[in-house]
């Protein structure tokens, strides 16, 4: 990861960034990884259905907030309001098989 | 890309020249309707549902996604699938139906632009700065890996087919704009999915299909039942976790990517109506589904078929090589090619918007007083899209050095997704937002994506630290951006009108780029 932040030009490759990287390491390293330990530690804890529930709920919820859109919203710019231009019917038919994806090969 | 033997028969060779002659006559064709700045840029406002989203399809997915994608594939399993499913459309329905209507209605050509006017123009100026060599490292990746491709399917030497590439691109692109950039991708889209669909077929039939692949994967030591799972534990040494994938790159990164990706954004600002859009917006997003079938299916039944590739991303080379009968094998080769050159022209297009939009522009209007003309735009376009071109193809064989150009692309994306998603809500949906706050966001949020990304696996428990490094760059870069908001002076209601969210959907169309 190193050699590509410096391979983007962002920094010379060389002797002073390798230090500074290192030193960065050095100092800021322990401090950061003993916060987010406990959150790994944390994650790491959580059943495979909690997993589940909050990758299949995100789809879901998404799909439920695009029923709260105004039917003018949706239509708005479209030639004329037939059922078959309703953004919201053609955003299930996005979302469906996903969430079947994801029951079906999640866990 | 070992594995390719080189040998293409006739009928490979004239589906290629096909398919190159097919592309640059589309392209070129586009040339006699561009006589503005809005032509070359937003197609004349004039794309249907239908191309803007195939468009965004096929310039999401480069040559390094076919390979290293379905490498990675090979690897990891259908864990990969995460960043095309999960990683995807949650983000196209934020994007379809929150900020495209915003952006369409407030008028913007690029979100700098959009930043600039919401919070000050250093913030435009840091955040197409941060775009602008993205944009231009991408397509010289890309330009290398079209050479890499080149030089192991035709034995060309690199440079060669770097040039040869970058000519092909910029004889469309140039002349052409975004109406020929996004007909040529419709084109593009339709090759590689019918060549990729054709790889997808005789791999999973030779390996036994979905059952035989499971079959012959579980019997390889150290492989188990999370090679065919989405959703991964959250463990030490684990590539994919799943909060990473659910909260990080479900939430952060691809909505951040979706809203604020100039390639993504321009082919829906160029539609000929809000709704054509909006409704570009879910074609991609159906479209997305077939990508992981389509791209890294194979790579796992070359898993099923060839257990020891080394490299990993040596799969879909073999496969071709090892499967494909002559005429499948040209189709491969446009399929590949069509994948490249896609996203070389959607990301040279917007590179050269954002700097036109948002360099060039306010220094025209600053130095003469008056704002640019369309003549005279549309002619800088022509040639800054020449000049982009050439620079990245010069840049392009320093990336002979780097091992995993998937990685790097990812770094890149992280070192300005999270912040510039957190500016973007709170400009967007709070009125106390200030200018200074906005900029001190982007600036703190970038230096931290760099020192996080140094800082890497001495933190993070993931190998894929930039997961990690969008998600926190993004709350870190929402704090501040809050904290100084709250002790600098808020824009009056009148600088904020047309800006804001309710403000912006409530009113009629705005026209025209603001300098």
């Amino acid at each position: 990861m190193l050699a590509n932040i410096a391979l983007i030009g962002l920094a010379a490759e060389g002797g002073w960034w390798e230090e500074f990287c290192a030193f960065l390491r050095q100092v800021l390293g322990p401090p950061l990884k003993s916060f987010h330990e406990p959150i790994d530690q944390w994650l790491g804890s959580l059943p495979m259905s909690v997993a589940m529930v909050c990758a299949i709920g995100l789809f879901v919820v998404a799909g439920a907030w695009v029923w709260t859109l105004r039917r003018e919203f949706i239509f708005r710019g479209a030639p004329d309001h037939q059922w078959w231009r309703d953004l919201r019917l053609w955003s299930m038919v996005v979302l469906l098989p996903y969430i079947a994806v994801y029951l079906l090969l999640g866990r | 890309m070992d594995g390719i033997s080189g040998n293409l028969a006739s009928i490979d060779y004239v589906i290629i020249a096909a398919y190159m002659i097919g592309v640059l006559y589309i392209g070129s064709y586009f040339a006699k309707y561009i006589h503005s700045t809005d032509d070359f840029f937003l197609a004349g406002r004039s794309l249907p549902f239908w191309a803007i989203g195939m468009s965004i399809v096929v310039s999401d997915i480069g040559a390094i996604d076919l390979i290293t994608g379905a490498g990675a594939a090979y690897d990891r399993g259908i864990a990969q699938a995460n960043f095309d499913w999960i990683g995807s459309v949650p983000a196209i329905l934020i994007a379809a139906f929150i900020f495209l209507p915003y952006y369409w209605r407030a008028g913007v050509y690029t979100l700098p632009e959009f930043l600039g006017r919401r919070y000050n123009g250093a913030t435009r100026w840091l955040h197409a700065l941060v775009l602008l060599v993205f944009m231009l490292a991408t397509v010289s990746i890309m330009l290398w890996t079209s050479a890499v491709f080149l030089n192991s399917v035709l034995g060309w030497n690199h440079l060669t087919a770097i040039w040869v590439t970058t000519l092909i691109v910029g004889c469309y692109a140039i002349s052409g704009g975004l109406a020929a950039v996004v007909m040529t991708d419709v084109m593009q889209l339709v090759v590689m999915f019918v060549g990729t669909g054709a790889l997808l077929a005789l791999g999973m039939w030779e390996v036994g299909g979905w059952s035989g692949l499971t079959e012959k994967v579980l019997a390889q030591p150290d492989e188990s039942q999370e090679y065919f799972r989405l959703l991964v534990e959250h463990q030490p040494g684990t590539e994919y976790p799943w909060p990473g994938m659910v909260f990080s790159l479900g939430l952060i990164m691809s909505t951040a990517y979706f809203v604020g990706n100039q390639a993504v954004m321009q082919r829906a600002l160029g539609a000929r109506s809000e709704w054509d859009a909006k409704a570009g917006m879910l074609v991609a997003g159906l479209l997305k589904m077939m990508i992981p079938i389509l791209v890294f299916l194979p790579g796992m039944a070359a898993r099923g078929l060839f257990p020891d590739l080394t490299p990993a991303d040596a799969a879909i080379p073999t496969l071709i090589d090892r499967l494909m009968p002559a005429g499948l094998k040209g189709l491969m080769f446009a399929a590949f090619f069509a994948a490249l050159m896609s996203s070389v022209d959607s990301y040279l297009n917007s590179c050269v918007t954002i700097f036109l939009g948002d360099v060039y522009r306010p220094i025209h209007k600053k130095i003469t007083g008056s704002p640019l003309s369309p003549k005279l735009g549309l002619t800088l376009g022509r040639l800054l899209t020449a000049g982009v071109l050439v620079l990245a193809a010069l840049y392009a064989p320093q990336f002979a050095k780097s091992e995993t150009l998937y990685d790097v692309i990812q770094t890149l994306l992280s070192l300005f997704q999270g912040p510039t998603l957190a500016i973007l809500l709170l400009g967007i949906f709070w009125h106390r937002a200030t200018a200074w706050g906005g900029f001190a966001g982007l600036v703190l949020g970038v230096c931290l994506t760099l020192v996080l990304n140094i800082l890497g696996d001495a933190v993070f428990l993931s190998e894929a630290a930039y997961l990690y490094v969008s998600f926190w760059s993004f709350w870190v870069s929402l704090a501040v951006t809050i904290a100084v908001s709250l002790v600098t002076t808020p824009k009056t209601p009148e600088e904020l009108h047309g800006l804001v969210y309710r403000s912006v959907l409530d009113e009629p169309t705005a026209a025209g780029p603001v300098d």
